[in-house]
């Protein structure tokens, strides 16, 4: 009797926690849908030809096109190639929302009929941009590029180990590495690639909360850190050393042809309403005062948002000014990058 | 290390492996004083010492004062030597409580002093506050008045005493237990059964819910909110208030109930702390339900000694202000928690001389959100930073004024939850009856609930929680569900629990 009711208590378990997990496929389908990939002779990326949908930090149904480009695009026009991270990805707000969709619309306006097309992709960074300039190029034939950038993507997470990076080659010149794709894939690539969302997002949110659980103060010393941290508070960011910048960005130049524009997102205060210029973007501004390089800020269109108690970033279920662009941010973005081509396009350059 | 973090769950992990272990009870206490002191060491091994030396102290003066009531009956000079060492516990704790939390808020308004008269200011000094230190001198502390008192017999070995200042569920923050409650419970074997296993993951995993989806997600806006009150419009002061108003309940019971869930499940039953506060009538029934082992210590061990309500009214009136001024200043030092203790002071001596004065009681749907907006408002001066920011925050709260329009629905969900979660509570456990607990005997619908097979906690925060005990597919589906809801819904970059900085 003991022995027939085991199994059937076990089954129990099973059929209740299959249950459990059914309910919260369909919730988290609700909330999050994202399938990355590995896309051959490029990154792992958003899935071509897929849909993703992101609540967890504004709320946004992307789509892309063959090619892993986001949808908005309008074909069979002069194209412009936006390159960026998730801040142009912007997998936070619909197409319709995005500030290289908003843009073409209002270079249309203007009368300039161009095909503004996003490639961003998240965790990105100059290096890439470098590194797959070739692949960009075939796919796009763009007659301008625009690389969107905060101020790190040139400098710090350009240099980062375990993916594509800038390295010295043995000529003491700086070059790109890409990083290899596994021959074998591992365990969190198998998991990844799960058609089931919800083991997908149980994955994410565990290596989430695993790194968040990396940065704990160390054992026993925990005081000593918090002192420590306690001291540094005050003085800023260290240093203003931005390392081999100006190589970094003739190599950027140098993958475009010349024809391309910096575009800088700069952190803004709300109250009062102010951008302080960081190190970094004051020494690309010199070098593109030097070389004549197009760079701009959407400065002006951040201080008025700011003047009406609004913010670029952030979003109603997140932070306020904290985090991606949100659609104001995007519209502002929009406005300062369609005004920059439109003078590029009076002046002759494409 | 934090209730809250994967750390922590090794830790007590092991703990209870190794209580499961057949010891006998010396060696229990043994592996518990071990793992105690691990767990605070894992802070900061140098703070370690500073426990040591309180339990030294208190352990000796204690003893001391037994052999002298013991020995010398109620003589003079008795007297006088258990009231030396009494004053000697006394002294020696505030002294390294004052030390520790007071010294740079003392110098801080000497040097105000020193300035107004033109003198060199004397230079602060690097004091790091030892955590929990309030919460464990405050135990030991009443651990020599009750042997002084005779409601309790002092340990008998210093290895015990060690063992209950030290015991690592509610070293930090809390609940504060009375060594008459906890020393009884070291006499018996502590062993993690079943049924004490099933209790204490419960409350520890609804604590976990309170504190790492409720409170941590309250505090982005609570804390965006407090620390530039200047830059937002008058709703969104309000929508903060709320945040912060649920965030510090959900934060602290959320921790008390991890603490107790905790000593739960390695066989040991702390006092309870809160009992559905936001639902009090009135300030004073606030009181009986808000961080309870604070209020009662500071009842017992303050208010009473200051003569309580025996002096005749005025007194009373002064000793309750006085009992919640020095509360608020045990919380941290600074002004704003002294005016917080004063404005919940004065509230509880209006409140009795208005219940002394007028028949008229207040109903409970006008005196429960009343009392809600007193408690709110006074939170005001408790979080923000400095005295300049709570009175921004107090006057763009009540006049108008333009700013940052930021209305969350993610406060409001999160207020609508536990509001319906308190609501529940209400129903189940009414005011002055057991708290609804696992453990506690359920009643009406609620029993009903269980006999048809669904193992049902109701909680003041989440309105239920399903336990894993009714053994139905549905049960087991219930639980799955609030484990990847609390996966999925804790914040990532998760706020420290509030009460650690006291």
């Amino acid at each position: 009797m003991q022995s027939a009711r085991l199994p059937i208590r076990w089954l129990k378990v099973i059929a209740g926690i299959a249950l459990g997990m059914l309910v919260m496929e369909l919730v988290v389908r609700q909330i999050w849908v994202h399938e990355r990939v590995d896309v051959p002779g490029y990154v792992k990326m958003g899935k071509p030809n897929g849909t993703t949908v992101w609540r967890l930090e504004g709320s946004g149904i992307s789509h892309r096109d063959a090619n892993g480009y986001r949808l908005g695009y309008a074909p069979g026009r002069p194209s412009v190639l936006v390159l960026g991270d998730s801040f142009t990805e912007a997998l936070h707000v619909d197409d319709d929302q995005v500030y290289t969709f908003l843009a073409q619309q209002r270079l249309e306006r203007l009368g300039i009929p161009l095909s503004v097309v996003n490639a961003g992709v998240a965790g990105r960074s100059a290096a890439d941009y470098v590194a797959f300039a070739d692949r960009h190029k075939s796919l796009v034939h763009p007659v301008w590029t625009v690389v969107t950038i905060r101020e790190n993507d040139l400098y710090e997470d350009a240099f980062v180990p375990g993916k594509t990076r800038f390295v010295r080659g043995e000529d003491g010149k700086l070059t790109t590495l890409i990083d290899e794709p596994r021959a074998l894939p591992r365990l969190r690539d198998l998991i990844w690639d799960n058609p089931s969302v919800l083991v997908r997002y149980t994955f994410y949110r565990f290596h989430k909360l695993a790194e968040e659980a990396e940065k704990d103060p160390p054992l026993f010393h925990g005081a000593a850190a918090e002192k420590k941290g306690d001291a540094h508070s005050n003085e800023g960011p260290e240093g203003d050393e931005v390392g081999p910048l100006e190589e970094v960005l003739d190599l950027l130049r140098g993958a475009y042809d010349g024809r391309l524009t910096l575009l800088n997102l700069p952190y803004l205060e709300v109250s009062p309403p102010h951008i302080t210029p960081g190190t970094t973007w004051q020494k690309v501004l010199a070098y593109c005062a030097r070389t004549g390089m197009s760079c701009i800020e959407p400065t002006e269109e951040f201080l008025r948002l700011a003047r009406a108690h609004k913010a670029p970033f952030g979003f109603l279920n997140t932070e306020f000014n904290s985090g991606h662009l949100n659609a104001d941010g995007h519209a502002a973005v929009a406005e300062a990058l369609a005004r920059e081509l439109a003078r590029l396009k009076q002046n002759g350059f494409f | 290390m934090v209730f809250s973090s994967p750390r922590y769950l090794v830790f007590l992990t092991i703990v209870l492996l190794l209580l499961s272990v057949p010891l006998p009870l010396r060696w229990k206490k043994r592996v518990l004083v071990v793992m105690s002191s691990l767990f605070y060491a894992a802070w900061d091994y140098r703070y370690l010492g500073l426990l040591v030396t309180i339990s030294i102290i208190d352990y000796v003066a204690a003893e001391r004062i037994h052999r002298a009531a013991r020995e010398g009956g109620d003589g003079a000079g008795q007297v006088k030597t258990q009231k030396a060492w009494l004053t000697a516990s006394v002294v020696s704790n505030l002294a390294i409580l004052g030390y520790f939390k007071y010294c740079n808020f003392f110098l801080h308004n000497l040097n105000g002093v020193l300035g107004a008269l033109g003198t060199e200011a004397i230079p602060y000094q690097e004091i790091l506050l030892p955590a929990g230190i309030s919460f464990y001198t405050f135990k030991s502390m009443s651990y020599t008045i009750d042997v002084y008192r005779k409601v309790i017999e002092p340990c008998e070995k210093w290895l015990d005493y060690l063992m209950f200042v030290t015991f690592f569920p509610e070293l930090i923050a809390g609940p504060i237990v009375r060594a008459s409650v906890f020393l009884p419970q070291m006499a018996r074997i502590p062993r993690p059964t079943a049924e004490r296993l099933r209790v204490g993951i419960a409350l520890f995993v609804m604590g976990l819910l309170k504190k790492r989806v409720i409170a941590d997600n309250l505090a982005t806006t609570a804390d965006q909110v407090f620390a530039a009150p200047h830059m937002f419009a008058t709703a969104t002061l309000w929508l903060g208030l709320l945040a912060y108003t649920l965030q510090i309940y959900c934060d602290f019971s959320g921790y008390s109930d991890m603490a107790i869930g905790s000593a739960k499940m390695m066989g040991y039953d702390l006092p309870e702390n809160f009992r559905m506060p936001y639902l009090s009538g009135n300030i004073t029934e606030f009181w009986r339900r808000w961080h309870m082992t604070l209020s009662n210590w500071l009842r017992d061990y303050l208010y009473i000694p200051l003569g309580g309500n025996r002096r005749g009214p005025r007194r009373t009136y002064v000793n309750l202000f006085l009992t919640m001024l020095l509360g608020g200043l045990w919380h941290g030092a600074s002004w704003n928690f002294v005016l917080w203790g004063a404005l919940h002071g004065t509230a509880l001596a209006v409140h009795k001389l208005f219940r002394a004065r007028v028949r008229w009681r207040m109903p409970g749907a006008l005196g429960m959100p009343l009392t809600l907006l007193f408690a709110a408002l006074c939170w005001i001066p408790f979080r923000a930073p400095t005295f300049g920011s709570t009175l921004t925050f107090l006057k763009r709260l009540f006049i108008p004024s333009e700013g940052v329009q930021f209305l969350t629905p993610v406060v409001i969900g999160l207020a609508i939850v536990v509001a319906i979660g308190h609501l529940i509570g209400g129903m189940v456990d009414p005011v002055g009856e057991t708290p609804a607990r696992p453990d506690a005997r359920s009643r009406g619908w609620l029993r009903s609930l269980r006999e048809v097979g669904l193992g049902i906690h109701v909680d003041e925060v989440s309105g239920w929680v399903v336990v894993f005990k009714g053994g139905t597919v549905l049960a087991y589906a219930m639980v799955t569900i609030l484990a990847f809801s609390i996966l999925f819904g804790a914040v990532v970059h998760s706020s420290p629990f509030i009460y650690f900085q006291f």
